[in-house]
């Protein structure tokens, strides 16, 4: 640029954007100073700047129309509490949802937490005895053995404490491991088994004094299957109430002669808050998409709302099946009963097993007569026709010669 | 949602300029967010991530709109005030004529414009709300404003030649 040019003003103009930019705050130190040397220096530059900012300040001057009532979908959280945590203020205005994540997350990990402690920090009130727990069987506890010698003395015994309690709440017992200190109370599925051995002509009775011990103790059979033939066994799962688990144990015991039993307790506990919290979460989430889905405008909202939808209620009824599963577990134990015949146990009257064995015999025998006679009686009845026929034949011969 | 709600509403209201397209745009903006909520790991990007999902049912709103254009969201509105009611026509009539000319820039430009001016956002969260670089931004605001110019300047002398004719 000559000194001339300087001199009659012309310079290069600013261009808009720079302008645009300008107006807006968004130039950097040096560009903006260059620009505000133009706009000092340059009626041109000065009149653009104009045009923009007055075109940018009636945009700006446009009201904010308010949002219609009913805009914002029916959400959990359109007016939380405040937060306290200082985030920022979006977050406050759609943190309802999140809060309950988060507090049902909080929730899960203070009871996990508390359940823990109490379990490192107390005492178990009464161990279990090793020789129970060694062939302890099913519902995920660890069986660590076979079957354990039949104690004749006994040592297991308990008071009858009578069903009590809410359902699906069963009381501690004894020898269980208990959580001290939390909200719930412990929650243990109980597992036993019981082998039985008998003489044959005992085998009914055995059975049926089977079904009258857990009568006995208000429970009932759940499964039962008998095989018959020369080494009969039957198989019995029993559920009884678990605050008289104890007691099934002893009175089945007194059935019949041992040969193993063995008990387990599992500690669901844990398992069973976190499927509380699970499925509280769940349905908290299954009631916010069903306002949603009222408020769903558009076939793609309601199609996509819905499908979430199916999913959660899908979630919250498989979480509720092993809840109630857990329910059951801990309110009824199971107790598995198997009879078996003694190997060579017959009867010891040898006379009467004798005649028993005529018997079946004269019978066999008298079977096999009757299909012989019935498999040869067409056979002999052609044969004697053919006899007659050839008789008569004979007869006339003679007679004609 | 407060003010938040208030400048999704506004946004897709001058974007499109109609209160039940604006009205369905926001309600399915936050449908979407709802939905996706949980997968958004840094809370500080929420505000631009909402104007994000917000731009882009706009975006396609306005795609689905082409063919049936609205008319102006203020021809049915009429607010006279009691003391001026001369000014309040003036008003209004200037508001109109700002959101036909509004309407009258491509969407892309609209956008950036209603972003800048009405909701307030800086360059950088323009173009992160467009998925455009911050020169795009301040390319499209410079042209949006001097099409906007250009299309009030006509709308004036429009207005003017009428009582001459």
């Amino acid at each position: 640029m000559s000194a001339s040019r300087r001199a009659a003003g012309v310079h290069r103009h600013v261009g808009e954007q720079d302008l645009s930019a300008f107006i807006d705050g968004e130039l950097p130190d040096e560009g903006r100073a260059a620009v505000e040397e133009a706009l000092d220096r340059c009626v041109s530059c000065r009149g653009a700047h104009d045009a923009i900012s007055d075109v940018a300040e009636r945009v700006r001057g446009l009201e904010l129309e308010p949002p219609p009532a009913g805009l914002l979908p029916d959400l959990p959280g359109q007016e939380p509490a405040p937060l306290r945590l200082g985030v920022g203020p979006w977050l406050r205005s759609l943190g309802h949802p999140r809060q309950l994540r988060l507090a049902a997350g909080v929730a899960v990990v203070a009871v996990g937490a508390s359940l823990l402690v109490a379990r490192v920090s107390s005492p178990r009130t009464t161990p279990i005895p090793p020789a129970n727990i060694a062939a302890g069987l099913g519902m995920g506890g660890d069986r660590s053995g076979g079957g354990t010698p039949a104690d004749s003395t006994g040592s297991t015994t308990s008071a009858d404490r009578g069903i009590s309690g809410a359902p699906g709440v069963p009381p501690v017992h004894e020898g269980a491991p208990q959580a001290i200190g939390t909200a719930d109370p412990a929650r243990i599925a109980r597992t036993g088994e019981v082998r039985l051995e008998v003489a044959r002509d005992r085998f009914d009775r055995t059975v049926e004094a089977v079904q009258a011990a857990q009568a006995g103790v208000a429970g009932y059979t759940a499964e039962s299957r008998v095989s018959e033939g020369d080494n009969r066994s039957a198989e019995l799962v029993v559920r009884v109430p678990t605050d008289r688990f104890q007691e099934a144990m002893t009175r089945l015991r007194g059935v019949a002669r041992v040969v193993s039993y063995s008990t387990n307790a599992s500690d669901v506990t844990k398992q069973y808050v976190d499927l509380q919290a699970r499925i509280t979460g769940l349905r908290a989430q299954v009631g916010a998409m069903t306002r949603l889905l009222d408020r769903a405008s558009s076939v793609p909202d309601v199609l996509a709302v819905q499908q979430q939808l199916g999913q959660l209620q899908s979630q919250v009824d498989q979480t509720q099946g092993e809840i109630n599963y857990l329910n059951q577990s801990t309110a009824m134990a199971s107790i598995t009963v198997t009879v078996t015949q003694q190997p060579g146990s017959t009867t010891p009257n040898r006379i009467g097993d004798a005649l028993h064995r005529a018997g079946e015999s004269f019978i066999s025998t008298l079977q096999a007569v009757i299909i012989t006679t019935g498999t040869l009686a067409p056979l002999l009845l052609l044969a004697g026709g053919v006899l007659l026929i050839v008789l008569a034949t004979r007869r006339r011969r003679p007679h004609t010669a | 949602m407060g003010p938040l709600q208030e400048g999704l509403y506004n946004l897709a209201l001058r974007s499109l300029g109609d209160p039940e397209d604006a009205r369905d745009v926001v309600q399915e903006s936050l449908l979407r967010a709802w939905v996706g909520l949980p997968a958004l790991v840094d809370r500080q990007t929420f505000a631009g991530w909402l104007y994000r999902i917000a731009v882009h049912h706009c975006q396609n709103r306005a795609r689905s709109r082409r063919r049936h254009p609205v008319a102006s969201l203020d021809d049915n509105v009429v607010h006279l005030g009691a003391d001026d009611p001369e000014g309040s026509v003036i008003r209004r009539e200037q508001r109109r004529e700002l959101a036909d000319a509004l309407l009258r820039v491509t969407t892309e430009i609209r956008l950036a414009v209603v972003l800048r001016d009405i909701n307030g956002l800086s360059y950088a969260e323009i173009a992160d709300a467009l998925q455009v670089p911050v020169g795009t931004v301040r390319s499209r605001l410079s042209r949006g404003r001097a099409e906007l110019r250009r299309h009030l300047t006509a709308a004036s002398g429009t207005q003017a030649e009428r009582p001459a004719r």
